[in-house]
């Protein structure tokens, strides 16, 4: 019997369980069925999901069950539950974006990635949690309508946000794959705490339709998986314009000659990364070279804590101007974080904001000439192991002390994946990014290093 | 030899491709003219004739060894003084800029260089582009050719006069509420303000990217719609040009108007109508009427809210960019300029993103609804006669927003509305001073304002109406 | 000019608090022109705009175009 026919039915990749299903030896039925358990059995826990469709989930794999017996296989996604932060809107569920402020919200209609999945055959099994909004610094205030998600490596940790259920559902098993979305770092930021591979393509390569919008020009949305090659099979079905599978089938290349830039450091401003991390980093970075890729030492042309400082200026500004109407009419229905954020971006003047624009443009053509000298780049995501929930400073610099601000200024696609675990049994991770347009490089460095190391073989014991 | 200075850009253009004129005699021709008549007009604010003479010379020189010519070879043009030319000092109308010497040449003047244009110094403007009158507290006020008591209307100052003095054959200004229509309209020539994007603003000073829009003023329909083919266009070092195509504005010229459909927008543009200007502009509808074109009277909509959000995003755009010099310069700026601009610094950036996000939607419903059943909107430039210099010196005065606001009030809409904008001579008023119509199209439509123009043009040939000025 | 509204007071803060010097005619100039631009602002986004989706006007503006004005 192989390593996967033992493994529990949630712990499947999307490549494992799309071929037993192909091959007739999985329905479904039974796939969605275990992963609804194992959101009965653990996720009380790590509260994942704030919203669990379950009898339409059953209902949906019945159908699933019955095309695919009568030869009408829709693809790799098919029959395979997923889930969705909460910003997402998807027809008949509701739509809370993790607040008071839309409680009863039920849109009529799926936003558009999460209308392709469907089409593609997979099952939405819920809605994930979120940070109201998609928002916040890093405080945990405890004041939203919803428990905050914990981290299944130690549920007395955070999971990383404002995706703060979508990474944690992938690596506990209460969703074979997630969406979720990235302002300043709320896909890789999860997606680094909880041991998972999170990717935002380029922004304009995937819809952003359908999605309660937290910043219009840094909105970038993503997905969560446990392997490298299934973000490349969800990916293929969510970019437009580009050809069919162009992804998954890339991957596995190898990378030999890849020219790669090492930023190990985020410059002045940021404190050097934890030793956990560095190591897990360097290990890396050796295993890179054993596989023949060529990294390259190099700085970041504007140091992170600028980066971050510039998204300070824009985000909240452009947060404030859409949700305006929210913070007039109901300031007291909203979490202190999101009202904070909203209240310092009414404040922002229209000379900063413009400033900030510039600066930025600034940034990203400095990026984007250092990232074309490159095929990737690869650096840490966050600069810290993830904190206790709730505890400061911990949890800030957490949020605040990272490397993900300079990719969304500049427009780069990026990505984390798992590097290694501390002492305590905590992932670690680091971040790579690409040139526009370029995701199948990241992934191809991305999988190669996957494939030699074994990281994927841990789960948390939850 | 001064007639020559009268002639238009093309027919030079021509005489100097078949060998008639030389460029140095057009030149001399010119400089001659400008000299006599640059204390009248105070047009330009450098000259630099040896320069002049040495362009022409080697255009001369090109000629005489067969190399090929451009559409503009040999011409002499000058251009609003804040366009960028390495190694040469650009002052912007300015006294904080006054001794800048940029370290790279526009776009637009690469352009024109590779055309053959012949370039003479640099020509006078209202500070930073910001001033609709032709007032200069630091260069002096720029006079009307037509009566120098009377303003050029602005910020495109130099431009206007120079053209309409006879002095260049065309002149790029810049337009972000009416600065290339408002001095073409008052000096009588031709100016276009082109769609939003259409025309590369890499080396141009800026003012508020969001509404700042190049393009040239000149003597014929035919003139103006060369010098913004040459220019129109995408450019890889400036994002914001469009990579629309390029029309060829000259071939729209003669087809006619017959059949075409004028919309009339009354509303706010009519507001406070002088009763001999609305007559004149009668007359320009009248003609396009005997020529088969169809003019109807339609409500635009939109309007009262167009000075209110072009404030803030004017206002908001120019102190980002002048944010220092504004604190720590205030009294080197004209009054006129900190006044209007100061309110910058008031805005939040949630009220500049909302100006800026409701402009697709706002621009979307006027063109849906004027450009529906019309092929050209028709607008007055001005809704007076041409006032005098003493009477528009507001600076920052009480009346200064409520004189200013009158005299940009036809102009300043089309900017939000990022659309064409030709203004074209109508006549003159009883008191010899030009009056101007302007033409609004869809967007990237160029080529049928300068076809509309073209036709009123050739039923009543102001073009060969000179002013008198000696030289 | 009658009573600031809580939105124009605001605004003259921002102004006050920018560092640029203000002059005695400033005040009552610079109110009167943000409060057209806020009453403007009011007119033209009732409620919330927004939808999921930015506005891009340069795009508008090639939809808009047409045919070719020959």
């Amino acid at each position: 019997m192989s390593t996967s026919e033992a493994k529990p039915l949630w712990s499947l990749t999307i490549a494992e369980a799309s071929a037993r299903i192909l091959r007739g030896e999985l329905s479904p039925v039974d796939l969605v069925d275990a992963f609804l358990d194992r959101i009965a059995a653990v996720d009380d826990k790590i509260h994942t999901y704030i919203h669990v469709a379950a009898d339409r989930a059953r209902a949906e794999a019945r159908q699933a069950a019955d095309a695919i017996a009568s030869g009408r296989w829709h693809g790799p996604l098919h029959g395979l539950p997923f889930g969705v932060k909460d910003n997402y809107d998807a027809a008949g569920m509701p739509a809370t974006g993790g607040s008071k402020l839309r409680l009863n919200h039920v849109p009529e209609q799926d936003a558009e990635l999460v209308r392709r999945l469907r089409e593609a055959g997979a099952i939405l099994l819920g809605k994930l949690s979120t940070w109201e909004y998609g928002t916040g610094n890093g405080g945990e205030y405890f004041d939203l309508p919803f428990p905050p998600a914990r981290n299944p490596w130690d549920t007395a940790r955070f999971t990383g946000g404002s995706s703060t259920g979508a990474g944690a559902s992938v690596a506990a098993g209460t969703a074979m794959f997630a969406l979720g979305s990235d302002t300043t770092g709320s896909v890789r930021l999860p997606a680094g705490a909880t041991g998972v591979v999170g990717t935002i393509p380029t922004p304009g390569s995937i819809s952003l339709a359908g999605i309660l919008p937290n910043c219009y020009s840094l909105d970038v949305p993503g997905p969560f998986t446990w392997t490298v090659e299934d973000n490349a099979i969800v990916l293929d079905t969510l970019l437009h314009d580009r050809p069919p599978q162009a992804l998954s089938r890339s991957i596995a290349q190898g990378i030999r000659g890849m020219r790669i830039a090492v930023v190990g450091s985020p410059g002045p401003g940021f404190p050097e990364p934890d030793e956990p991390l560095r190591r897990a980093f360097d290990d890396g970075l050796r295993v890179l070279t054993d596989l023949g890729a060529c990294p390259q030492d190099v700085a970041l042309p504007v140091p992170a804590a600028e980066c971050f400082n510039v998204t300070r200026l824009i985000g909240p500004a452009e947060s404030a101007a859409i949700h305006e109407p929210e913070l007039r009419e109901r300031p007291e229905d909203m979490g202190y974080a999101l009202r904070d954020k909203l209240l310092a971006g009414s404040m922002i003047r229209a000379v900063d904001y413009i400033a900030a624009q510039r600066r930025r443009k600034a940034i990203a053509t400095a990026m984007q000439a250092l990232m074309r000298n490159y095929d990737a780049l690869v650096t840490f995501g966050t600069l810290h192991t993830p904190p206790r929930l709730g505890v400061e400073p911990e949890m800030s610099a957490f949020t605040v002390e990272t490397m993900l601000t300079p990719f969304n200024l500049a427009a780069l696609p990026a990505m984390v994946q798992c590097t290694g675990f501390t002492a305590e049994g905590l992932p670690l991770h680091w971040q790579i990014a690409t040139n526009p347009g370029d995701e199948a490089s990241m992934l191809r460095l991305a999988a190669a290093f996957e494939a030699a190391t074994p990281w994927r073989q841990r789960r948390p014991q939850l | 030899m001064s007639e020559i200075c009268d002639w238009s850009l093309t027919a030079t253009a021509d005489a100097i491709a078949t060998r008639k004129v030389s460029s140095v005699e057009v030149v001399e021709a010119a400089l001659k003219r400008i000299a006599t008549r640059q204390p009248i007009l105070n047009c330009f604010v450098r000259i630099d004739p040896e320069q002049a003479l040495a362009e022409a010379r080697a255009a001369d020189a090109a000629q005489a060894a067969k190399r090929p010519v451009g559409p503009l070879h040999g011409v002499p043009l000058s251009h609003k003084d804040m366009y960028y030319r390495a190694g040469v000092p650009v002052t912007c109308g300015s006294a904080i800029r006054r001794n800048f010497v940029p370290d790279y040449t526009a776009t637009v003047l690469q352009r024109y260089d590779a055309a053959g244009a012949v370039a003479i110094g640099a020509l006078n403007m209202s500070e930073f582009a910001n001033g609709p009158t032709g007032h200069n507290v630091h260069f002096g006020p720029t006079h009307n050719p037509w009566n120098p008591d009377h303003i050029t209307g602005g910020s495109s100052t130099g431009s206007g006069t120079a053209v309409a003095g006879r002095l260049v054959y065309g002149a790029l200004g810049s337009d972000t509420g009416g600065s290339i229509r408002l001095p073409a309209g008052v000096c009588g020539v031709y100016g276009i303000k082109p769609t939003q994007g259409r025309v590369s603003r890499h080396g141009a000073m800026g003012l508020s990217f969001s509404l700042d829009n190049v393009g040239p003023l000149a003597r014929t329909a035919r003139d103006c719609a060369r010098l913004l083919k040459v220019i129109a266009g995408a450019d890889a070092n400036d994002p914001t040009a469009a990579d629309v195509p390029v029309d060829d504005y000259e071939l729209a010229l003669n087809e006619g108007v017959s059949g075409l459909r004028i919309a009339v927008a009354t509303n706010h543009f009519w507001d406070g109508m002088d009763s001999e200007i609305g007559g004149i502009l009668e007359n320009t509808l009248g003609v396009y009427g005997k020529l088969g074109a169809s003019a109807t009277r339609v409500t635009a909509p939109h309007l009262d809210l167009m000075r209110g959000l072009g404030n803030i995003i004017i206002s908001s755009e120019f102190c980002a960019l002048h944010d220092d010099w504004m604190r720590n310069r205030h009294d080197e700026y004209a009054p006129l300029v900190r006044a209007r601009m100061k309110q910058g610094f008031a805005f939040s950036a949630v009220d500049y993103l909302k100006a800026v996000q409701v402009r697709p939607k706002i621009v979307g419903d006027f063109i849906d609804q004027v450009f529906g059943e019309a092929d050209v909107l028709f607008l007055p430039v001005l809704r007076f006669p041409v006032p005098k210099l003493s009477e528009t010196d507001v600076q920052d005065s009480e009346t200064m927003n409520e004189v200013l606001g009158g005299i940009n009030h036809c102009t300043w809409p089309i900017n939000y509305l990022g659309l064409p904008g030709l203004s074209v001579p109508a006549g003159f008023s009883r008191s010899g001073l030009p009056v101007g119509f302007q033409l609004v199209g869809r967007p990237f439509a160029e080529a049928m304002l300068f076809r509309v123009a073209a036709a009123y043009e050739r039923e009543t040939d102001w073009p060969t109406r000179t002013p008198s000025l000696p030289g | 000019m009658g009573t600031l509204t809580a939105d124009l007071k605001i605004r003259l803060m921002l102004l006050r608090d920018s560092g640029v010097p203000i002059l005695e005619a400033d005040g009552a100039r610079v109110a009167a022109s943000v409060q057209t631009s806020l009453e403007a602002l009011a007119l033209a986004v009732p409620g919330s705009l927004f939808d999921t989706e930015p506005a891009h006007f340069d795009r508008l503006l090639k939809e808009k175009a047409g045919r070719s004005g020959l």
